[in-house]
């Protein structure tokens, strides 16, 4: 069986590295593959958090009758870093250099303390009280995954 | 399974650590002071009492004041194990342990038996509460990991290194009590390798990989290093115990166990400093270079130590200077750089970003601390520990030179953090 907790920890940290080579691109100002670059991770990003709002985190609060606890928390800050998120956008659009890299520093920090919060936490936790229908929880996901390599 | 983990109270308000990181300057500049009034003679002889006025002024003053705030911000993300009530337990902790250092340094310099008596108790206190939350919540967790093992080891580290530190201030405060001046290798030990060094690399687990986007740490160094460094730290205590007592010496353990030990934390800091180079976020900021001052700074302690014990010769000056300042001192200060501004951050974004029109008005981490601010502070920092170094070989020329760049450097990280809580405030209240 597949485990929920490794497949989106290796999304995370896809993620990671997309958002690191948006900013190598703006570091040297190169703004266009700057722009296409944050465009990948932000697409992925999304991607990422709606499989987390509408699939595992609705199976989680239904397995468990938990809706305002950790998966509280965890909306929340997806709400917060999509807000970073639409910042950093609009910094490459003014192709503001010292804007987009303060502006990185706060949302890279802050991802990673959320993804780590996630991942030694909330998965765990998400594989126990749902282990049986993990391939079905992921299936789409990985779906997703195959088509956009294709 | 814990599911109260991630609770959304979990992270503390911003006073609870805010008040350890903002005294911890205080207490450097304190300890730059008695240098000051003292001047070169301080170099003459390791056991003056002002000596340990200033070495406890740093290491309980700034390096422990900044590790316990940390450890109430840190200790839910890290570790999934929030400490109960952190603002009520953070202020009783607080105010014990500050009083009690004052008391402790002012004390040692002074001479007055009866400061330290009253440190001993407040010190005990503000330690005691601390180990039995921190650890209540440590072992409770079920995080496991490199990072959380290392943090619990760290923190058994601290409890050893603090029973010997309070029996030793006991021989200082009473006639009656005699003075274990013997066991002081072993406090030392345990309070730099077992207390500071663990939680350090504990926290480099984490924050290495996090900040700069490197490869993760090897899975033996994850796994396995805290409980090496732990083990053998034992191994070594017991044989330096036995070399104290008369007729019984293990000499030859205690000098293997010591540079098996060292090993250990060259291969950590060589490692550490190998991902930072290799790092994939190409930008380099004040806090990567305080990381890679305070790797080269361990390595280059260790190296001393080792030379010092296999040549037998005497260089604990010059050892601790390199240690706890130039290591331990430095990471601390380069981690202020990425924490400070990003709880400013985080919580004025938790309390503004969803209110009308407020949004625009939250500054970012660099508009909080600016790069151009810690860069400064830094070659501050590299300038003033260059200075000490050489004040070790030549007191009667360096000493006060190096003081009284301690003095501006602690006081321009003063004058940071206090601006930085200022904007917080000020953000806070233009709402």
């Amino acid at each position: 069986m597949i485990s929920i907790k490794q497949l989106m920890s290796n999304d995370h940290n896809h993620c990671d590295e997309l958002f690191i080579e948006a900013e190598n691109h703006v570091l040297k100002k190169n703004w266009s593959e700057a722009d296409q670059a944050l465009n990948h991770f932000i697409n992925t990003t999304l991607d990422h958090f709606r499989h987390e709002e509408n699939t595992l985190f609705p199976a989680f609060e239904n397995a468990t009758g938990m809706t305002s606890g950790p998966t509280e928390v965890m909306r929340h800050e997806h709400q917060q870093l999509r807000q970073l998120i639409n910042d950093l956008s609009r910094t490459v659009e003014e192709q503001n250099k010292d804007r987009y890299l303060s502006t990185s520093e706060t949302l890279l920090i802050f991802i990673r303390q959320h993804n780590m919060k996630e991942e030694q936490v909330l998965y765990p936790m998400i594989e126990q009280s749902c282990s049986q229908d993990a391939d079905e929880l992921m299936k789409d996901f990985i779906n997703k995954d195959k088509s956009s390599a294709a | 399974m814990n599911y109260n983990q991630l609770s959304i109270d979990q992270a503390p308000s911003i006073s609870a650590p805010f008040i350890f990181f903002l005294s911890a300057p205080l207490f450097a500049i304190a300890a730059a002071l008695i240098l000051i009034f003292n001047g070169p003679e301080i170099f003459q002889d390791r056991w003056l009492a002002q000596n340990l006025a200033i070495t406890h002024l740093v290491t309980l003053g700034f390096i422990t004041m900044v590790m316990i705030g940390a450890i109430f911000q840190l200790l839910p993300v890290l570790a999934g194990a929030p400490i109960p009530r952190p603002e009520l337990s953070s202020r009783v902790i607080y105010g014990f342990y500050a009083s009690g250092v004052i008391c402790l340094a002012t004390g040692f310099n002074t001479s007055h038996q009866w400061l330290i008596k009253i440190a001993l108790f407040l010190l005990a206190i503000a330690f005691l509460v601390l180990l039995i939350l921190v650890s209540i919540a440590l072992f409770k967790s079920d995080v496991s990991g490199g990072s959380a093992k290392g943090m619990r080891y760290s923190i058994t580290g601290l409890w050893i290194a603090v029973i010997l530190g309070l029996t030793l201030a006991a021989g200082h405060a009473w006639d009656s009590i005699p003075l274990l001046r013997h066991i002081t290798g072993l406090h030392i030990a345990w309070a730099g390798i077992g207390w500071i060094s663990m939680m350090i690399i504990s926290i480099a687990y984490q924050v290495i990989p996090m900040f700069q986007i490197t490869a993760n740490y090897p899975k033996i160094i994850d796994k396995h290093l805290s409980t090496g460094v732990f083990l053998i730290l034992l191994i070594w205590s017991l044989s330096y115990y036995a070399g104290t007592t008369e007729g019984f010496s293990l000499q030859w353990l205690k000098t293997l166990t010591a540079l098996t030990l060292s090993l250990l934390l060259i291969a950590f800091a060589s490692m550490t400093i190998r991902m930072q180079i290799q790092r994939k976020k190409r930008m380099a900021d004040a806090t990567l270079y305080f990381w890679l001052t305070g790797l080269i700074n361990l390595i280059i302690a260790l190296l001393l130590y080792c030379f010092a014990s296999l040549l037998n010769l005497d260089l604990d000056f010059l050892i601790g200077i390199v240690f706890f300042i130039g290591f331990a001192i430095s990471i601390i200060n380069g981690m202020l750089y990425k924490i400070v501004p990003f709880l400013v951050w985080l919580h004025l974004h938790r309390k503004l970003a969803f209110k009308a029109g407020s949004r625009s008005t939250i500054p970012t981490m660099n508009d909080v601390i600016s790069s151009r601010k810690s860069l400064l502070q830094l070659y501050l920092h590299t300038l003033a520990l260059l200075l000490t170094i050489a004040a070790v070989f030549m007191p009667e020329r360096f000493t006060y030179l190096a003081a009284i760049t301690w003095l501006i450097n602690w006081s321009l990280l003063s004058l940071h953090l206090i601006q930085s809580i200022l904007l917080y405030r000020s953000c806070l209240t233009s709402k």
